[in-house]
Formats: C-alpha cells, sequence, structure tokens
C-alpha cells in the first residue's frame, strides 16, 4: 500500500519536483533533495494531501525546506535558478531558434532584476504552475499576504524595467 | 513587459524538457535509491503521526438542516438567485467610479506545511475602474495596519493611459475586464473552459473559476446573473438554504471528493450578491466574509492623506508608529 503510493506520487511529482529543485542546486544536490522529500514523504504519509495539486505543493513546499536547511551549511551560494529556467524552457513551435533565445534570455533577465522573494512568488505561480493558495502554503503566508507579495514583485519587475527603483509615493496616480 | 508571468507560464517546461532534463534511466534510480532508504529505515510506525484535519472555521451562518442539494434543486436555487442578480437596481461600477469594500478573513493552518497559525484580517480596499486598488489591512489581535497600492505603478497624467501592464483575468479581475466578459452563461462557460487549471478537477476549477468571478464583485448585473446560470450546469455543486443574521441567503457548495475539500460561496437571496466564501481542505480552512461594498464617486481626502503618510510594505501600530515585520 505505502509501496504504491510512493511508486503513484513519484510518478506524478518527480519530473517537476527535480525541476524545482534544480533551482537549488546542480542537478546532484536536486536528485538529493527529491530523495529527501519522498523519504519525508513516506514517513509522513498521512501529511501528504490526496489532492494532487496540494500534493504537489507540499512536496515542493518540502524541497524547499531542505534546500534552505542545506544552504545554511554551505559557505557559497549560486543563483542555481537561472540554469533551471533555461535548461527547462519549453520552446513554442512557431518560434524560430533565434526568437526562443531572445524571449527566453529576456524572461531570466527579468527575473534577475528581482529579489529572491519576489523572484520565488512569480516562479511558484508561472513556472510551477501552483495556484495561490498553494504557494501562499509553500511560502507559509496566508493567501492575502500572499496576494500582496505576488502584486507586490509585479510592481517591482515594472519599476525596474523603467529604471525606477523607488515605491514610492503611494498615492501617485490616485 | 510585466507579462513575465504569462510569458513564463508558456514557456514551463512539458513533460519531453522534463525528460530532456533529467532521464527516465536517473529517475527510476533515484526511486530505487528511496525505496532502498525507505524499507532500511528501523520502524516505520514512529514516523507516522496523522496531523487532524484543522478545524471548521467559525461563521455566524446558520444552516437550515434540510438541504436541497439534489441537482435540480441546486440548479432552480442558482437560476433563481440568476435572476435576482440580474434585476439589481443598485449602483454599477463604469469607469470613473470605485468600488469600497470591507471584509474580515480568518485563515487556519494546517501543521503540514505551516504551524497551524490563526490568521485574522480586515480589509478596506478602493478599486478603480483598471484595476489600480488601495488597501488597508489590519490585524486586529496583533494590532498592526499596512498600506498597500496594488495594481499601479506609475502616474496617470493621461487618463486615456492604462494604469498598469498586467492583464487582467478571470483570475484577478478588474471592473473594466468584468464588463468585457461574456454576459451569458454559455458564453461564460466557453471563455472559462479551456483557461481554467491548477485544480484536481475540471467541475472544481469551472466552480472555482465562477465563484472567484461572482466573489470579486466587479461583474455588471447580467454578467453575475449569467455566473449563477452557469454554475448550475456544473457538476457537483449543491445549495443550501441558509440565514445569516437573519435575513434568507443561499450558500453555493462544492466538495471535492478527492482531496476532501469543501468550497462554498453565501450568496443574499434578496440581492444576488456574495457574502461570504468558505473553503476547508487539508491544508487550511479559510474564511472571508464581505461587511460593505459599494460604488463610490471618489476615494475619501482622509484615506488619500492616509496612503500619503504611509509607507509600503510597513506595519503600522496602534499609534501609528512603524513595527518590526
Amino acid at each position: 500500500m505505502e509501496s504504491q503510493r510512493l511508486t503513484d506520487l513519484y510518478a506524478a511529482h518527480a519530473g517537476r519536483l527535480y525541476a524545482y529543485a534544480r533551482r537549488h542546486g546542480p542537478s546532484a544536490t536536486a536528485e538529493d533533495l527529491v530523495a529527501d522529500a519522498f523519504v519525508i514523504a513516506m514517513r509522513r504519509l498521512d501529511d501528504v494531501p490526496a489532492d494532487p495539486g496540494e500534493a504537489r505543493a507540499w512536496l515542493i513546499g518540502t524541497v524547499r525546506k531542505l534546500a534552505a536547511n542545506r544552504r545554511r551549511r554551505e559557505t557559497t551560494q549560486a543563483d542555481w535558478w537561472h540554469d533551471a529556467v533555461r535548461d527547462g524552457w519549453h520552446a513554442r513551435s512557431d518560434a524560430s531558434a533565434e526568437e526562443v533565445v531572445a524571449e527566453r534570455d529576456s524572461c531570466v533577465r527579468s527575473l534577475a532584476a528581482l529579489s529572491d522573494d519576489d523572484r520565488e512568488a512569480i516562479l511558484l505561480i508561472a513556472w510551477e504552475g501552483l495556484t495561490q493558495e498553494q504557494a501562499a502554503a509553500v511560502l507559509g503566508l496566508t493567501r492575502n499576504a500572499f496576494y500582496v507579495r505576488l502584486h507586490r514583485a509585479r510592481r517591482r519587475l515594472d519599476q525596474a524595467l523603467r529604471g525606477d527603483h523607488s515605491l514610492r509615493p503611494l498615492t501617485e496616480g490616485i | 513587459m510585466t507579462d513575465l508571468l504569462n510569458r513564463l507560464s508558456t514557456a514551463r517546461p512539458s513533460e519531453t524538457e522534463l525528460q530532456a532534463m533529467w532521464s527516465e534511466d536517473r529517475r527510476q534510480a533515484l526511486l530505487d535509491r528511496i525505496e532502498e532508504t525507505h524499507d532500511a529505515r528501523p520502524s516505520r510506525h514512529r514516523y507516522g503521526t496523522a496531523i487532524g484535519l484543522v478545524a471548521a472555521a467559525a461563521t455566524a451562518f446558520l444552516v437550515i438542516p434540510a438541504a436541497v442539494d439534489t441537482p435540480s434543486a441546486a440548479a432552480t436555487d442558482l437560476r433563481s438567485l440568476a435572476l435576482t442578480a440580474a434585476s439589481y437596481e443598485g449602483s454599477v461600477l463604469e469607469q470613473g467610479t470605485w468600488l469600497h469594500e470591507q471584509s474580515t478573513s480568518v485563515q487556519r493552518d494546517s501543521r503540514t506545511l505551516s504551524d497551524g497559525a490563526v490568521y485574522e484580517r480586515e480589509r478596506e480596499t478602493w478599486t478603480r475602474w483598471d484595476g489600480r486598488t488601495l488597501l488597508i489591512e489590519r490585524d486586529p489581535s496583533a494590532g498592526w495596519t499596512s498600506y498597500d497600492v496594488i495594481n499601479g505603478s506609475r502616474a496617470i497624467s493621461d487618463p486615456e493611459a492604462p494604469a498598469f501592464d498586467d492583464p487582467a483575468s478571470y483570475q484577478d479581475p478588474t471592473p473594466q475586464f468584468a464588463a468585457a466578459l461574456p454576459d451569458t452563461a454559455e458564453g461564460l462557460l466557453s471563455y472559462l473552459d479551456g483557461r481554467v487549471f491548477g485544480s484536481s478537477s475540471h467541475e472544481e476549477a469551472m466552480y472555482s473559476a465562477l465563484v472567484g468571478l461572482a466573489t470579486s464583485h466587479t461583474l455588471p448585473p447580467d454578467t453575475l446573473a449569467a455566473t449563477y446560470e452557469a454554475l448550475a450546469t456544473v457538476e457537483g455543486v449543491t445549495t443550501d438554504n441558509v440565514r445569516v443574521e437573519g435575513q434568507p441567503a443561499v450558500e453555493v457548495g462544492f466538495r471535492d471528493d478527492l482531496s476532501g475539500s469543501v468550497e462554498t460561496m453565501t450568496v443574499d437571496a434578496a440581492t444576488g450578491q456574495v457574502l461570504a466564501v468558505k473553503t476547508d481542505s487539508s491544508q487550511s480552512s479559510y474564511t472571508s466574509t464581505t461587511t460593505l461594498s459599494q460604488v463610490v464617486p471618489e476615494i475619501p481626502a482622509a484615506v488619500v492623506d492616509a496612503f500619503s503618510e504611509h509607507d509600503e510594505g510597513i506595519r503600522y501600530n496602534a499609534s501609528g508608529d512603524p513595527m518590526q515585520n
């Protein structure tokens, strides 16, 4: 029974969980994170939600915590998300190779302009495909707080692209 | 260029890209490793602490026991709400007006992903036609207040210029976006059918999308009516007759058997307007109750002054002093 649940969870989520884990380290590290997350899942099987979307959010949240623990032990940090997005980029069938590269690099540059928190909020929604409720759970935020964070991230992105790094004044444009 | 989310969503790796990133052989090898680790652990029972489901959110609603949850009865209730919503004679949002709302919410997180905390919030918003929203949020127990502007990033010196580049969507509708939505059930269902995602079933996704639209309070009367008629066609939707502060209301619900989550939306039977939404799932329970929703011609000067005097992203205590977040 447990073994079948593990097999089902693994078949359903391992690929995307690995893609998420790649945002936190090279391939070997990503595999370690995925393995550790599934071992924890097996030990806490009753905690893993039955809903597939919520189960994926649970696993992503677990990898995120494992990665944070690992980072605290390491002396160097790198922007692994950069490689993960580049490597996983889905090319539109109607776009040329040059267009795909230009589009991908443009998005990576935009993401690089964001803070870690802002980038994580955007990637959890747009790249991992989580709902706002699931992303809020992964980050340990209320759904209202996540909603505000996501909008702030979009706003900062817009300001960064316009060369305006100030968030003031709030009454602008009222 | 803040269509970044859409571009990333489009470029999200497919199964083919995932296979290219991580081969089937390596996937299988890792699964074998996990199974070996799992089988080798000393005792599998010592980790088996089950986390109980979170308690249901407390609400002021009295549910009448005689629930009418057959599909035909639910459809009848929803079509009745549609007639009521279509005949709404109050002020309707239009360019130059603001949607002013007050709501309270209670979220109880499970201990699975969080710390089991309970969050209470009071929110007051003014939403402009193009989606620019002034949000005042308060935590009554912690005693802080914050001031945020949502969907606004630049001065609007040109009244014809859009306020932001983020395209609105059915998940986060602006009044302007809502006004352009189809105002028939067939049109709305067709519009949403290929767009909804992220749920455990298509029916649940359609239910969530339609409830999200109705709850936004941005829909014109005919579109709100179409939303209820569309809900009447979604398999699994139920209705209960309830009373809210003594007044008749209809609780529209959807139970997702796969996850065990229950979503409900409470609608005022007299006006067809949404009063509250509630979600109970294994991860959390959440209740949001709208205590005021009205169309106003402008924002009070005192509110504009308050936003001028406070910084974004800062929580202020009852004395108005910044707090450590």
